[in-house]
């Protein structure tokens, strides 16, 4: 059966319409049950990914084939994809979780939930394309899904962020679209694997061409994950969102333009590598530095969030540019290296602004100076805080450290010119600790005078669970990296083969 | 006896493109658009995608002019409505002209007609077999019902009066 690979997919899509539905039989008291029940399909999904994931990964250790490639090459269901699915499900779970208590008091509530379960969907089917036309049409299912979901309650600032978001989302999918069409009508194909074999026959005469596309493409994706110079669209997007959708903005969709934009170029244009190896190069340190230097200034904490994420994406752009060593297994540990920062940046800026969701809905400001004393009004919550900015900063011991530490033995590995990317990573790094160092002060070492306030239980216990799994792969990294580097190596076996360990 | 008719339909396509940013009254700027959509059409229909150029005349002159149409007369009250100018054009004017001519000489400079292109070309019956078939594009298809649905249900989501407005 083709279909037992696919019970992720299916079950999300069949709880996206089931929540429309059953949103029409509801009471207007009992539409919070909708929350629960994505919450429920989600979690099922992610159970299955997970299993899916260990099953696989037991078979390639075993020596045996597993089948990654359906329908014709439309689709490849390998670690690879699994990897960004737990990503994207996790987020998506605590992001609905958080969601149940922060929409309390809003109306529209199936059209939300259906909507996160739809773009979900459409991200984890961009996790998986292995064609370009199938890529093209789940980013933009996962894309306007989240067009809407920015102008949630449809006040000004949901609706500005919103607009904002759209115009340089469509403008960035059109580039994207211009990039892959001269992919196409030069190589024939839509098939991201067969571009692949044929590129190397194609005439020198269309090198210009294919570079061309090269910068398009990540032009057009660089809008989408965010990079320097396509950033200035994320602090307004993030700011003006309801809090928990610029949750799920920076720590889902951003993810969705990494996985695209590893997935072609890694293995449709490797003949290009040293082009977009040193376009990746300058952009992620251009990335980092702008991010954090911008960061610096903010008095917002959404705003200063959204900087910072822009600074994070800087430091897995930089992991990526690495893919371009020549030394031998370099690479492998490049690319486990981004994905395990993309899964450990999904977790801290996901709870990091599922926190600031918490606190805005008692009516504290996003302000910074708003947290003034925030540790003894919700002590859980200012707590998860601290440990997510700590872990963002790079701190030993906790998740950020584990995959920045992965990135600077990478660019290390690779030596020469790349170490200079690392250099970079450190400055940066250090440079962050002031502005995440700056809330926590607030939080903790401020006198403010002010109740303890009654923290939302959904809210708190996402957040603690989220802070816990940020402590367990600070500490007990093996698992995850182990799961990255499978990630990794199923990337580069096309499909097949048996993976490489080191 | 092609080129001719291609020159003179992509003319007026570059005209009628230059008339929907350049004219003052916005009623000429939707008129000009209508004009550059069913030129892009008679493109279409020279290069044998027949099936394309239909769709383009069907979704952009029957519907999306149509709605621009009825959007343009409902919202604003006089017609005769005077485009505000810019103020600082130039560097975007700049840019986009880069861009154009980049482009102009990745255009030229390509020998386009030694490669293969596609075995098929955009009639219905070939598009009928792509999107059809399981062994090719069906997948694609079946997931842009869900992004329609996820469009649809995006702008009800939008639309919507909230009670106090």
């Amino acid at each position: 059966m083709v279909l037992e690979h696919f019970y992720p997919e299916i079950i999300i899509a069949f709880f996206a319409f089931a929540t429309l539905f059953i949103d029409i039989t509801l009471k207007k008291d009992h539409k919070d049950f909708l929350g629960y029940f994505s919450l429920a399909g989600i979690a099922l999904a992610l159970i299955s990914v997970i299993v899916q994931s260990i099953s696989t990964m037991a078979s390639y250790s075993a020596g045996k084939e597993v089948q990654v490639v359906f329908f014709n090459g439309m689709i490849y269901n390998d670690i690879f994809a699994m990897f960004f699915k737990v990503v994207f499900l996790v987020v998506a779970l605590f992001v609905v979780l958080a969601s149940v208590d922060y929409t309390r008091k809003d109306n529209y509530k199936g059209e939300y939930y259906s909507l996160i379960l739809f773009a979900t969907f459409g991200m984890m089917l961009v996790a998986m394309a292995g064609n370009l036309i199938l890529l093209f049409v789940s980013l933009e299912l996962a894309s306007i899904s989240t067009y809407a979901l920015t102008a949630f309650r449809k006040n000004k600032a949901n609706t500005e962020a919103a607009m904002k978001y759209f115009i340089i989302g469509a403008l960035s999918s059109g580039i994207i679209l211009f990039g892959m069409s001269i992919l196409y009508g030069v190589t024939g194909t839509t098939n991201i694997y067969e571009i692949a074999k044929i590129i190397p026959h194609v005439k020198d005469s269309f090198n210009s061409a294919l570079i061309l596309s090269v910068v398009l493409l990540i032009a057009g994706f660089g809008y989408k994950i965010a990079a320097f110079p396509f950033h200035m669209w994320a602090p307004d997007a993030y700011q003006g969102a309801p809090s928990t959708i610029s949750a799920f903005l920076a720590a889902a969709t951003k993810k969705m333009g990494f996985v695209a934009i590893i997935r072609i170029l890694v293995i449709a244009l490797p003949l290009y590598v040293s082009e977009w190896g040193v376009i990746f190069g300058v952009l992620g340190v251009l990335t980092m530095t702008v991010g954090n230097f911008s960061a610096l200034k903010q008095t917002n904490i959404k705003r200063m969030l959204a900087y910072s994420s822009i600074a994070q994406a800087g430091y897995i752009i930089a992991a990526i540019a690495v893919i371009s060593s020549t030394i031998p297994n370099v690479k492998y540990l490049a690319v486990a290296a981004a994905l395990l920062h993309i899964l450990t940046h999904a977790l801290m800026k996901g709870g990091a602004f599922i926190a600031v969701a918490g606190v805005s809905l008692l009516g504290i400001g996003t302000e910074i100076k708003n947290y003034r004393g925030l540790g003894k009004r919700m002590p859980v919550t200012a707590m998860a805080l601290t440990i997510f900015l700590l872990s963002l900063a790079g701190i030993p011991f906790f998740a950020g450290f584990i995959s920045k530490f992965l990135i600077l033995a990478a660019t290390v590995e690779a030596r020469g010119i790349y170490i200079w990317l690392g250099i970079f990573l450190v400055i940066n790094s250090v440079v962050s600790i002031y502005y995440y160092g700056r809330v926590i002060k607030y939080m903790y070492f401020e006198d403010f005078q002010g109740d303890k306030l009654k923290e939302p239980k959904l809210i708190a216990t996402s957040l603690v669970v989220l802070a816990f799994l940020v402590v367990l792969i600070g500490i007990a990294p093996q698992k995850f990296v182990h799961f990255s580097m499978y990630a990794a190596a199923s990337l580069f076996s096309h499909g097949h083969g048996v993976v490489m360990l080191h | 006896m092609n080129i001719i008719v291609f020159s003179i339909i992509s003319a007026i396509t570059i005209l009628s493109a230059i008339g929907v940013i350049s004219s003052q009254r916005i009623m000429h700027s939707v008129l000009s658009l209508a004009v550059m959509l069913l030129s892009v059409a008679a493109v279409y229909a020279i290069l044998n995608a027949e099936f394309l150029a239909v769709i383009q005349v069907l979704v952009y002159t029957g519907g999306v002019i149509v709605l621009l149409l009825f959007a343009t007369m409902l919202t604003r009250s006089d017609l005769q409505l005077k485009r505000e100018q810019p103020s600082d054009i130039k560097p975007a004017v700049a840019a986009a002209s880069i861009f154009a001519i980049g482009l102009l000489f990745y255009i030229v400079g390509n020998n386009w007609k030694s490669l293969k292109g596609p075995a098929v070309v955009g009639s219905v019956k070939n598009i009928g077999m792509l999107i059809f078939n399981v062994k090719k594009d069906v997948i694609p298809f079946e997931i842009i019902s869900l992004v329609l649905l996820a469009a649809m249900v995006g702008a009800i989501f939008l639309g919507r009066k909230e009670a106090g407005q």
